[in-house]
C-alpha cells in the first residue's frame, strides 16, 4: 500500500518536473491598443522670455479630429489630446545663452533681436483610432491654461504652426496645409459582433462603411515633425457688449431706447421679424454693439491676476471680408449666408448653445449642437453701429482696427445631432415662413441651404428649413478671427463665480480675485410669447413630410431628433417646450 | 474474474477503512486532548499503566511539555523512578520556566533510587536468586524488597517530591491577541477569534499567508495579482486594504505609508508559522489606530522548537517556493534562523507580448512576485522569569499589485525587514523593534505619452512598548490587568506626499479582565492614543460581557469604539495624476483640501460558543458596525480662476497643466452593517474534520441631507466555506476546501473618455466559487514528505475586483526533508 502510494505520488512529481515550463499568463482585461503619435518640434523665432530660472511658456500640440476641426474650418469646441514640450527642454541648449533677471523678474528679448531655432521631441498618447490634425503654438508669453476661456487660445506673439506640409508657403502668408495624421487603418469591420475588434476601431465609421482600426500590438506614428515659425500678428479679440437694440414690434414702429452694456441679450422663441428684407433687417432685429476689450471700470482687474489679459490701448477689433465659399478668392461670391447681397465679413460672430447641466455656462451642448450666425457689420465712423448697408458691395482685403463692430442677430438656429458625423442630417430653424409684410423671411431658399451645408460641412441634401418656435436655451456669444482661429468667448469665467469661489456681497469679486461683470453677457432664446404659435407649428411639422431620402418621417420628427437634447424632447413631447 | 473484482473492491474498502480506521486522526489537538482526559481520568483511578499509556500516545500525537511532565510524575506515583527521572530530564530539556524546580524533584528522586539499588543490592547479596534456565526469565519473581517503596503519603496529601499534575490548558486552544498578550482560551476572549493552526497550514498546502485566511468565516480577501492580495474582516474592504492590523509575533508589519500589509514581503513564509490568530472587529482598544476591522497576528513557531527542514516546490506556470528552517538550543540559549524564497506569475496579463504602445515599469510583465526572506531570532533566559530576545527579518524582490483610485496596476521593488529586541520578566515585559521599507515604485504599464509616475519610497517605524500584567482577586472577584504605553516614530518620504515626514505616536492602554464567577466575566479595555496628524488625542474603549452556561460554553455581548488614523498617502497626497488627455493632469492634494478625520466605527456584537463536547463545535455571532467618515476621493473638482492666483497651475516637474483637484476626504455618508457568522468543525470519524462556515454582511448607507455619494457594497454579501481535512496511519493526508462568495457591485473611479472626466462608475462583479485541495504522503520515518497542492482546481477564472487579475488554476508539487 504505502508503495504504491509512493509511487504514484513520485510518478506525479517526475511528470510535473518533465513538464514545468514558463507558461505565458493569459492576457486578459487588456489595454485597449491605441495609437501614439511621436515626433519633433522644430521652433524657429524670437528667444523666449524668462522669469525665476525657467524659460516663459510651452510649445502646446493640440489634437484635432478632422471631423471636429476648431472654428472656422469646423465644429469642433476643444482638440482631442494636448502634447507638450516644456520651454526649459525646448530652449535647453540654449539655456547659457539666455538672460535671467537676478531678481527672478520676468525678461524678455527686445523686438528685433535674431530668430533662434530649436527643437524638441514629443510623445502623445493615447491616441484613439482616427484621423487628425495636429495644431500647435509656442506660448510665448506663458499665459496658456487649457482649463478657462480666458486663456485657452494663442494671444498676440505667440509663435504658431503645427504638423504641416507647407512651411514656407505659410511664411509667405499662405493658409497653413495641415497634414492628416491617420491612426489606424481604415478596415471593414464588424464591430458589432467583435467585441476585441471593437476596442481598437474607432467607434464611427466612415462613409464607406470602414472604420479606422489599430492593429493589435498598438500603433505608433513617428517622426511627426511640428513647425512653429509664424508669430500671430493679431492679439485674440477681447470684447464686451457695450450696447443692445431691440427691434420696434411691427414694421411701423418705433425702436425702443437701446440698452447699454446688458448682461443678458434675449430673443423670443417665436420672434416674428417684422421685415426681412436684408437691405432693412438690420432695423428689424435684435443687434448688439460689440466694443473691443472691456469697460474702462474694469480694465484694471481684466489686466491684472489671474486673467493678465493684454489689452491693447485703445482697443481693436480687426474686421476683413472673408471668403465664405472658401474659394480662395475674395469676392462678390463670398456673402453672408442666405443672402447674396450682403457681403460676409470677420470676425464670424456665431452664438452656441450652452449645456443647461453647466450653472457656470461654461460648456458647449455637444449633442445636439445648435448655432446661429450672426452678421457682421461695422461703420465707417467708429462712433457709430456698423450698417450692413454700406457692406453691400465692397471688398476688405486687409484688416481694419476698429474700435466696436455690431453683431446683428438673425433669428434663425442650426442644428446639428451629431457634430462627429459628417453624413448626418442638419435642421435650419427659424419662427416664421413670412415676415409682418408678408415677404419670405427666407428670401433665397437653396442658397441659404447651400450656405448652411458649406458652413457645416455636410450634404445639402440632408439640409431642411423648418419654420418653427426656436429651441430655447442659453447661449454663448463668440468672435473668432478666421484666419487665425483666434477667439474669444462670452460668457466666460471672468465674469462668473465657479464652484468655490463665494461671489461678494458687491458683486465685484469671486473668492479672491476680481469678477468682471462684463464677461457674463449672454444671449438667451426665450420662452414664447405667443406659445400657441408655437403650437400650431408643432403641430403643423407634425403633419410635414420630411421629404424623400430622409431618415425622418415627419418634419416634426426632424426637429425633435435633430434640434433638441433628451431632456427638451420630453418637454416637446408634452406641448411644454416653449413655456 | 468476478473473485478478482470482488477481491478488488474488497480491498479498496479495506483500504478506504484502513485509512480513517483506528484511533482518531482528527484534528491532532482534539484527539491528543481526548487521550490525555482519559490517562489523567485513568490515573486518578490509581489505573497508572492504562494512564501512561494515554498520556504517551497523547504526547506522540502532539507534543506537549506538561504531556510530558505528568507522565513523569504517573511514573512516580508507579514507583519506577528511573522512568520518572527519564520523562522529568526530558522535561527539564524543554526549558520551561520551572526547570529549576523539575532539576530539584530530579536531584530528589535521584537520591531516592540511589537508596533503592542500595537496599537491592544488599538484599541481593544476602538473597541472591538464580534464575531456572526452565522458566522464562521474566516470570522470575521480583526481589522480594519492594524496589521502589511507595512515598509516605499522609492522609490526602501526594507523595513528598511530587509536583502536582498540569492539566490547566494542556491542549486547549489558547489565543493570546485578543487580551494581548496574556494567553486565553477563546471561550474567555472579549472577542471574536478564529485561529489557523500549523495543521490547517499543513495540509491546506496554501504557501501564500493571505489565502490561509479565506477559510474565516467573516474574511474578506482580493487576490489582487499572481502575490498580492487585500484583507478586511467584516467588510470595508479596497485595493490597499488598511482595516485591518497585521501583527508577526505582536510586531506590526502594517506598511504606514500607505496603510496596508505587503504580504509577501514579510520575512517569513508559511513554513514558519506556529498559528494564526485572527481577532474579528475592532482592536483599537489595545492596539491602537488601524486595528478597525480587525487584527491578524501571525505567531512563528518559537526558537529552540519544532524541527529543521528543507522544502522545495514548484509550478509548471514558472511558480517557485523555497522554505528552508533551521533551530536549535543550548541551555537557555534558544535560537531559529530561516530562509525563504517565492515567485509567483500573474495570474493574467494587461499587456499582452509585443506592444507598441505601451511601455513598461519590468520587462517581465509575466511576473506578480519574486521575493527573498532572510530571518533569525534568539532568546536568552536569564531566570526563571526573565528572557531576552533579538532578531531581525529581510527580505527583498518584486511585487506587483494595484494602487487606489485612478492607479491600478503597479510594481514595487525593494527592500523590507526589522530589527526587533524584547525583554520578558514576570510581570513586565518591553519591547522594542524598527521597521524599514525602501522601495522603488512605479505604475506596471501606461501608454507611450503617460506617466508611470515613478517614485521612490523609504519608510522607517521606530517602535518601544513597555507593558505590564498581573492577576489578583479582591474579594472573590479574579482580576487580570494588563496595561502599557507606547511610543512610535512614523517617518515616511516619497514623491506623492510631498517629501520626508516624521510622526511622533503616543499610546496608552489598558485591560481588566473581571471574573466574577466561573460563570461571569467581564472585560473592560481602553486606549487613548496621541494622533499628530490632528493633533488630537483618540479614545478606544470595548467592553465585553461573558457568561459561560456550561463550563466550555460563552455567550459574549461586545461593544467597541475603533477608529483609523489616517495614512501618509492619504493625509499627505500630493501626486499629480495625469489624465488620458495628455499634458494635463488632476492634483490629488489633500492638504489642500483639508485636513481629514480619522475613520470611526462602532461595533455591537452578540456571539455564542459552544465548545462543549469533544466531536463537535460551533459559533454563531451576530454583529451591527456603523462606520463614518470612510476615507475616500473626492471627485475631481475643475480649477477655478482664484486658485491661478498664487499659482500657475502648471507642473514644472512632470511638464503638466493642472486642471482639477481632488484629495482624500471623509465621506459624508455612513455605513450602518448588520451582519452574521455561523461557524461549524466537527469530528465525525476518525480521521476526518469537517469545518463549515457561513457569513452574511448587509451594508446600508445612510445620507444626510446635501451628502449626495454613489452607494456601494463594501463586501459580498454571502461568503461560504467548506472543508474536509483528513489523516491516516500511512502517511496519506490532505484537505478540500471549497470557497463561494456572492456577486458584488464595485464603485471605483475612473476616465470616461465619453465625457472626458473622472467619473464614479459602478462595476458589477459576479460571483465565484473555488476549490482548493492538497494530497501528501509522508514517506516511513517521517522525514520527507511529498505533496501537490492545487489552487482554484475547477478553474473558476474570475476577478475578485474589477480592475485586478484573472483569478485562474494552478497545480504546485513539494518535497520536504525534515531533520
Amino acid at each position: 500500500m504505502r508503495r504504491m502510494i509512493r509511487k504514484i505520488l513520485l510518478g506525479s512529481l517526475a511528470a510535473f518536473a518533465t513538464t514545468v515550463a514558463c507558461v505565458v499568463p493569459p492576457s486578459l482585461n487588456v489595454i485597449p491598443p491605441v495609437g501614439i503619435v511621436k515626433g519633433t518640434v522644430l521652433y524657429s523665432g524670437p528667444p523666449p522670455c524668462t522669469e525665476a530660472g525657467h524659460v516663459v511658456g510651452n510649445a502646446n500640440l493640440l489634437l484635432f479630429d478632422t471631423r471636429l476641426l476648431p472654428p472656422p474650418d469646423g465644429l469642433g469646441t476643444r482638440s482631442s489630446r494636448l502634447a507638450l514640450v516644456q520651454g526649459d527642454v525646448l530652449f535647453h541648449d540654449l539655456m547659457s545663452t539666455l538672460y535671467f533677471e537676478p531678481s527672478g523678474a520676468k525678461y524678455c528679448p527686445p523686438a528685433g533681436v535674431a530668430n533662434v531655432t530649436v527643437s524638441g521631441v514629443f510623445e502623445l498618447g493615447p491616441v484613439d483610432p482616427g484621423a487628425y490634425q495636429m495644431r500647435a503654438f509656442y506660448d510665448y508669453d506663458g499665459d496658456f491654461h487649457p482649463s478657462f476661456k480666458f486663456s485657452n487660445l494663442p494671444t498676440l506673439g505667440d509663435v504658431a504652426g503645427g504638423a504641416i506640409s507647407n512651411a514656407t508657403a505659410v511664411l509667405a502668408g499662405a493658409k497653413p496645409a495641415y497634414s492628416v495624421l491617420t491612426i489606424g487603418e481604415p478596415t471593414k469591420a464588424d464591430v458589432s459582433t467583435d467585441a476585441e475588434l471593437a476596442k481598437r476601431c474607432a467607434s464611427w465609421a466612415l462613409t464607406d462603411g470602414r472604420r479606422y482600426c489599430v492593429r493589435p500590438e498598438g500603433q505608433v506614428l513617428e517622426n511627426v515633425s511640428v513647425a512653429l515659425a509664424l508669430p500671430l500678428p493679431t492679439q485674440r479679440p477681447f470684447f464686451h457688449v457695450a450696447q443692445l437694440q431691440a427691434p420696434p414690434l411691427t414694421p411701423d414702429g418705433t425702436p425702443p431706447a437701446p440698452v447699454a452694456n446688458p448682461n443678458k441679450i434675449t430673443l423670443a422663441s417665436d420672434f416674428h421679424v417684422p421685415n426681412a428684407n436684408p437691405l432693412f433687417v438690420q432695423d428689424f432685429t435684435y443687434s448688439v454693439r460689440l466694443t473691443a476689450g472691456v469697460p474702462a471700470d474694469e480694465r484694471v482687474s481684466a489686466e491684472g491676476k489671474p486673467f493678465s489679459l493684454a489689452l491693447a490701448k485703445p482697443g481693436v477689433l480687426l474686421t476683413q471680408s472673408y471668403d465664405s465659399n472658401r474659394d480662395g478668392v475674395i469676392d462678390a461670391t463670398d456673402t453672408i449666408i442666405g443672402s447674396s447681397l450682403a457681403r460676409a465679413l470677420w470676425p464670424l460672430i456665431t452664438f452656441a448653445k450652452l449645456d443647461a447641466k453647466d450653472p457656470y455656462r461654461r460648456t458647449t451642448q455637444d449633442k445636439p449642437r445648435l448655432f446661429s450666425s450672426a452678421i457682421t457689420a461695422y461703420n465707417a465712423d467708429p462712433t457709430a453701429d456698423g450698417r450692413l448697408t454700406s457692406l453691400i458691395a465692397r471688398n476688405v482685403l486687409t484688416p481694419e482696427a476698429r474700435g466696436s463692430i455690431t453683431a446683428v442677430i438673425r433669428p434663425t438656429i442650426i442644428c446639428v445631432p451629431d457634430p462627429a458625423d459628417p453624413s448626418g442630417p442638419t435642421t435650419v430653424v427659424t419662427p416664421y415662413e413670412n415676415d409682418m409684410t408678408g415677404a419670405a423671411t427666407v428670401g433665397e431658399f437653396e442658397k441659404t441651404i447651400d450656405d448652411v451645408a458649406m458652413q457645416v460641412g455636410r450634404k445639402r441634401d440632408g439640409v431642411r428649413i423648418l419654420y418653427a418656435c426656436l429651441p430655447p436655451g442659453a447661449f454663448s456669444m463668440n468672435v473668432i478671427y478666421p484666419l487665425t482661429g483666434q477667439a474669444w468667448t462670452m460668457p466666460n469665467e471672468m465674469g462668473i463665480c465657479l464652484g468655490g469661489e463665494e461671489q461678494s456681497v458687491d458683486g465685484k469679486t469671486c473668492g479672491k480675485r476680481a469678477k468682471v461683470t462684463s464677461q457674463s453677457t449672454f444671449f438667451e432664446v426665450s420662452p414664447a410669447v405667443d406659445k400657441s404659435y408655437c403650437a400650431t407649428r408643432k403641430d403643423a411639422l407634425a403633419k410635414q413630410s420630411d421629404g424623400a431620402g430622409s431618415p425622418f418621417a415627419t418634419a416634426a420628427d426632424r426637429y425633435r431628433a435633430t434640434c433638441l437634447n433628451a431632456d427638451e424632447q420630453a418637454r416637446f413631447d408634452a406641448g411644454t417646450l416653449w413655456n | 474474474m468476478r473473485k478478482r473484482l470482488i477481491g478488488r473492491v474488497t480491498c479498496s474498502a479495506v483500504f478506504a477503512l484502513g485509512l480513517l480506521s483506528g484511533t482518531a486522526w482528527g484534528d491532532a489537538r482534539t484527539e491528543a486532548r481526548v487521550h490525555f482526559r482519559k490517562g489523567m481520568a485513568a490515573i486518578g483511578n490509581g489505573n497508572y499503566e492504562v494512564g501512561i499509556s494515554e498520556l504517551k500516545r497523547a504526547n506522540d500525537i502532539l507534543p506537549h511539555p506538561n504531556v510530558i511532565y505528568n507522565i513523569a510524575r504517573a511514573y512516580v506515583e508507579l514507583g519506577d523512578i528511573e522512568t520518572a527521572i527519564s520523562y522529568y530530564r526530558s522535561y527539564i530539556e524543554q526549558n520551561q520556566p520551572d526547570k529549576e524546580e523539575a532539576t530539584q524533584i530530579v536531584a530528589q528522586l535521584q537520591v531516592r533510587l540511589d537508596r533503592q539499588k542500595a537496599q537491592q543490592a544488599a538484599a541481593q547479596k544476602k538473597d541472591p536468586v538464580v534464575p531456572d534456565p526452565g522458566h522464562d526469565p521474566v516470570s522470575v519473581p521480583k526481589n522480594p524488597i519492594d524496589p521502589i517503596p511507595p512515598l509516605p503519603v499522609p492522609g490526602n496529601k501526594k507523595p513528598k517530591g511530587v509536583a502536582p499534575a498540569r492539566t490547566e490548558g494542556v491542549y486547549e486552544e489558547a489565543v493570546v491577541t485578543a487580551s494581548r498578550g496574556a494567553a486565553l482560551s477563546p471561550l474567555d476572549a472579549p472577542s471574536s477569534v478564529a485561529i489557523i493552526t500549523e495543521q490547517d497550514i499543513r495540509l491546506s498546502g496554501i504557501t501564500k499567508i493571505p489565502e490561509l485566511l479565506r477559510r474565516v468565516a467573516g474574511a474578506d480577501i482580493i487576490a489582487e495579482s499572481g502575490a498580492q492580495h487585500d484583507i478586511s474582516m467584516r467588510g470595508l474592504n479596497q485595493r490597499l486594504a488598511n482595516k485591518v492590523l497585521v501583527l508577526v509575533d505582536g510586531r506590526s508589519v502594517y506598511v504606514d505609508w500607505f496603510g496596508g500589509t505587503f504580504w509577501e514581503t514579510l520575512s517569513i513564509d508559511v513554513d514558519q508559522i506556529e498559528r494564526i490568530e485572527v481577532v474579528k472587529g475592532p482592536g483599537s482598544a489595545l492596539y491602537g489606530a488601524d486595528a478597525v476591522a480587525g487584527v491578524v497576528n501571525i505567531i512563528t513557531k518559537a526558537p529552540g522548537t519544532g524541527k529543521n527542514h528543507a522544502r522545495l516546490g514548484g509550478s509548471y506556470d514558472g511558480s517557485a517556493y523555497g522554505s528552508f528552517r533551521a533551530t536549535g538550543r543550548e541551555g537557555n540559549f534558544a535560537y531559529k534562523m530561516s530562509a525563504g524564497y517565492s515567485r509567483y506569475p500573474r495570474w493574467s496579463r494587461e499587456v499582452p507580448p509585443g506592444r507598441t504602445d505601451v511601455k513598461t515599469f519590468s520587462n517581465d510583465q509575466n511576473l506578480g512576485s519574486e521575493i527573498l526572506r532572510l530571518d533569525a531570532r534568539a532568546t536568552q533566559r536569564i531566570s526563571k522569569d526573565i528572557s531576552f530576545g533579538l532578531g531581525g527579518g529581510y527580505s527583498q524582490g518584486f511585487l506587483d499589485f494595484y494602487a487606489t483610485g485612478l492607479l491600478k496596476n503597479f510594481n514595487t521593488t525593494g527592500r523590507f525587514g526589522d530589527i526587533t529586541a524584547f525583554i520578558n520578566t514576570k510581570k513586565v515585559t518591553f519591547r522594542t523593534f524598527y521597521n524599514f521599507q525602501r522601495f522603488e515604485n512605479s505604475a506596471a504599464s501606461g501608454y507611450v505619452g503617460q506617466s508611470l509616475v515613478p517614485t521612490p519610497i523609504v519608510g522607517n517605524v521606530a517602535d518601544a512598548e513597555v507593558a505590564y500584567a498581573d492577576k489578583f482577586t479582591i474579594g472573590k472577584i479574579g482580576n487580570a490587568v494588563n496595561a502599557g504605553v507606547n511610543y512610535r516614530l512614523r517617518n515616511a518620504a516619497s514623491f506623492y506626499t510631498g517629501g520626508s515626514r516624521d510622526e511622533h505616536h503616543f499610546g496608552l492602554f489598558a485591560q481588566d479582565a473581571i471574573s466574577f464567577s466561573k460563570k461571569l466575566e467581564l472585560v473592560l479595555s481602553g486606549r487613548l492614543d496621541y494622533v499628530p496628524y490632528t493633533k488630537k488625542l483618540e479614545g478606544s474603549p470595548r467592553g465585553a460581557l461573558l457568561y459561560h452556561p456550561t463550563e466550555k460554553s460563552t455567550i459574549r455581548g461586545t461593544f467597541s469604539l475603533a477608529f483609523r488614523k489616517p495614512t501618509f498617502l492619504e493625509g499627505y497626497t500630493d501626486l499629480g495624476v495625469q489624465l488620458p488627455i495628455g499634458a494635463v493632469e488632476a492634483n490629488t492634494n489633500t492638504m489642500k483640501i483639508g485636513q481629514l478625520r480619522p475613520e470611526r466605527i462602532l461595533t455591537a456584537e452578540l456571539a455564542y460558543l459552544n465548545r462543549d463536547l469533544d466531536f463537535i463545535e460551533f459559533e454563531l455571532a451576530a454583529y451591527y458596525n456603523r462606520v463614518s467618515d470612510l476615507t475616500t476621493l473626492l471627485p475631481s473638482q475643475a480649477v477655478t480662476p482664484s486658485d491661478r492666483l498664487g499659482d500657475p497651475l502648471f507642473e514644472m516637474s512632470n511638464g503638466r497643466y493642472v486642471a482639477g483637484y481632488s484629495g482624500f476626504v471623509n465621506s459624508c455618508n455612513e455605513l450602518n452593517v448588520l451582519g452574521g457568522e455561523l461557524g461549524v468543525k466537527a469530528y465525525p470519524i476518525e480521521g476526518l474534520d469537517v469545518f463549515a462556515n457561513y457569513a452574511l454582511n448587509k451594508s446600508s448607507p445612510t445620507h444626510p441631507a446635501g451628502c449626495d455619494v454613489v452607494e456601494e457594497q463594501r463586501t459580498s454579501m454571502h461568503k461560504l466555506n467548506l472543508g474536509v481535512q483528513g489523516r491516516s496511519k500511512i502517511g496519506l493526508d490532505g484537505e478540500i476546501i471549497f470557497h463561494y462568495v456572492s456577486p458584488q457591485d464595485w464603485v471605483e473611479r475612473d476616465y470616461d473618455s465619453s465625457v472626458n472626466a473622472i467619473v464614479n462608475k459602478s462595476l458589477p462583479l459576479p460571483g465565484y466559487a473555488m476549490l482548493n485541495a492538497r494530497v501528501g504522503y509522508r514517506f516511513p520515518g517521517n522525514r520527507v514528505e511529498a505533496s501537490i497542492t492545487g489552487f482554484n482546481i475547477l478553474n473558476s477564472v474570475h476577478q475578485e475586483h474589477p480592475f485586478t487579475n484573472y483569478v485562474g488554476r494552478r497545480f504546485m508539487a513539494f518535497m520536504q526533508y525534515t531533520f
